[in-house]
């Protein structure tokens, strides 16, 4: 069967964002990086292209993590200069909100095991069981179990730090 | 009956993820055990906020008209000067180019879909044009949009759903044809109060009609159903009792037509001598003539007084 890039593109793209989103947690460069996914896929031909995508995307995030590191450390060398958002803000109040809770998810995904977290991106992003079996090493009957428990763990993960933050406004509340 | 369902069976059950077959033994173990039940719906709960919360986690807009440019420029320095690839390239990102438009063209015309059924509905003819009638559409994108269309269109036709419920509104007890020699009584509030020790599951903020009992086979507290009275006349049932009393009223209830709220595990309760105890599972549901969630809804307003 010819490759189909056009049909992949359209109906994993945005997933594919999302994934390694969840990974690098910059938009811009999660699109860049998903770009740099299609084309490997063009030039490799998958015959699973799918699960091929995501299993590259991990790859290229797990790679973009360690350079990361190493551009921190150049970057605290250079200046102190901030760097200037590109993107124009339509309504800061809903932004700094959004931002506030995509911390807070954020933290939370930060608590789960590689291997849960792993299983979890996978599952939002639309990949079956069986791919994810296929791409993790798990068995396929371990699938359930993890996702089970990584779902688990996420919300018991936000809702602790949510009670941390919570914690202060409700005792001064308390107190009149 | 198998034994319970363990929980990641109910994810996968939940995810699509399970063989017809264990789908249709799940489905039918689901009717009958209020325990599974119970589970499923925690299970179900924890599934969407888990999905939720990873909504937050994303990039608040996906530009994919960024690709084509970026994409075309990069692939045609990264394939050289091979021919045949080239023209695939042009073929690519050309198609590519043109994959934004028809993508906004849909979502502007599933809005439309949305709102255009009730408009419709008005002037009479679901070909009627609107003023702001776009150009012509392309075959796909029609079909795309008829499709929506179909799929919406159910979800949105005005006064289906509130016809469904005033015929489905029947204000007969159901516990009527309850058979009475399965041990019903009817009890006052404060005879019923008196025998569960002060506690009755009921609903906050409304009316308790009626009280009924029905004493149960294993000893300890009795089956507890208590009518409420909606302000429109319709009634509510809380059911609390032991898992194997509540089990067949529960069907009993949910065979009369009634919806039941996803059960819910109550306060346990001990039987037995006081040397061997044993501990008993409670479930306490709600029914009525209500989509089934509302009444999870109100799950919130159980209170035990």
């Amino acid at each position: 069967m010819a490759f189909d890039l056009e049909g992949l593109y359209r109906t994993t793209y945005d997933a594919v964002v999302r994934f390694l989103y969840r990974k690098v947690w910059d938009a811009d460069r999660a699109e860049d990086l998903a770009q740099e996914v299609f084309m490997r896929a063009l030039a490799h031909q998958p015959e699973k292209p799918r699960s091929w995508v995501f299993a590259v995307a991990a790859n290229i995030a797990r790679d973009e993590a360690r350079s990361a590191i190493r551009r921190r450390k150049h970057l605290v060398l250079l200046t102190h200069e901030p760097i200037a958002s590109p993107a124009p803000l339509d309504n800061v109040e809903d932004d700094l909100e959004h931002e506030e809770q995509e911390n807070e998810v954020k933290r939370a995904l930060a608590t789960l095991s590689p291997r849960d977290r792993e299983v979890l991106l996978l599952w939002d992003a639309g990949l079956a069981y069986p791919e994810i079996a296929e791409q993790t090493g798990l068995a396929l009957g371990a699938v359930g179990t993890t996702l089970a428990r990584a779902r688990k763990r996420l919300i018991a993960a936000h809702d602790e730090l949510g009670s941390e933050t919570e914690e202060e406004p409700r005792r001064a509340s308390a107190r009149p | 009956m198998r034994p319970h369902v363990p929980e990641e069976e109910f994810h996968a059950y939940a995810d699509g993820e399970l063989s017809t077959a264990q789908r249709a033994e799940i489905a039918e173990h689901l009717l009958a055990c209020l325990i599974c039940r119970s589970m499923y719906g925690e299970v179900q709960e924890v599934r969407a906020r888990a999905s939720r919360l990873l909504a937050i986690a994303a990039p608040r807009v996906i530009r994919r008209s960024a690709l084509p440019s970026r994409t075309s420029k990069s692939i045609r320095t990264w394939m050289g000067g091979v021919a045949a690839a080239s023209i695939a390239v042009v073929g690519l990102s050309s198609y590519l180019a043109l994959q934004p438009v028809p993508a906004n063209t849909s979502s502007t015309r599933l809005a439309a879909a949305f709102v255009a059924p009730t408009i419709f509905a008005k002037v009479g003819s679901p070909m009627a044009t609107t003023p702001d009638e776009p150009a012509p559409l392309s075959a796909e994108q029609r079909t795309l949009t008829l499709a929506s269309r179909a799929v919406i269109r159910p979800q949105v036709v005005g006064p289906a759903p509130t016809m469904q419920v005033t015929r489905r509104f029947r204000p007969v007890e159901p516990l009527a044809e309850l058979d009475p020699s399965a041990g019903w009584e009817s009890l006052s509030w404060e005879a019923a109060m008196a025998l569960a020790h002060g506690s009755i599951a009921r609903l906050e903020g409304y009316a308790v009609a009626a009280v009924r009992i029905q004493r149960s086979a294993n000893g300890g507290r009795p089956t507890f159903l208590v009518r409420h009275q909606l302000p429109d006349g319709r009634s509510l049932w809380v059911v609390e009792g032991q898992v194997e009393d509540v089990g067949p009223v529960h069907q009993l209830l949910e065979a009369s037509g009634l919806s039941m709220s996803i059960p819910v595990r109550a306060k346990p309760d001990y039987i037995g001598t006081d040397d061997d105890p044993k501990r008993t599972i409670r479930m306490v549901t709600i029914a009525g003539y209500l989509p089934s969630d509302s009444l999870d809804a109100m799950m919130g307003k159980l209170t035990l007084q």
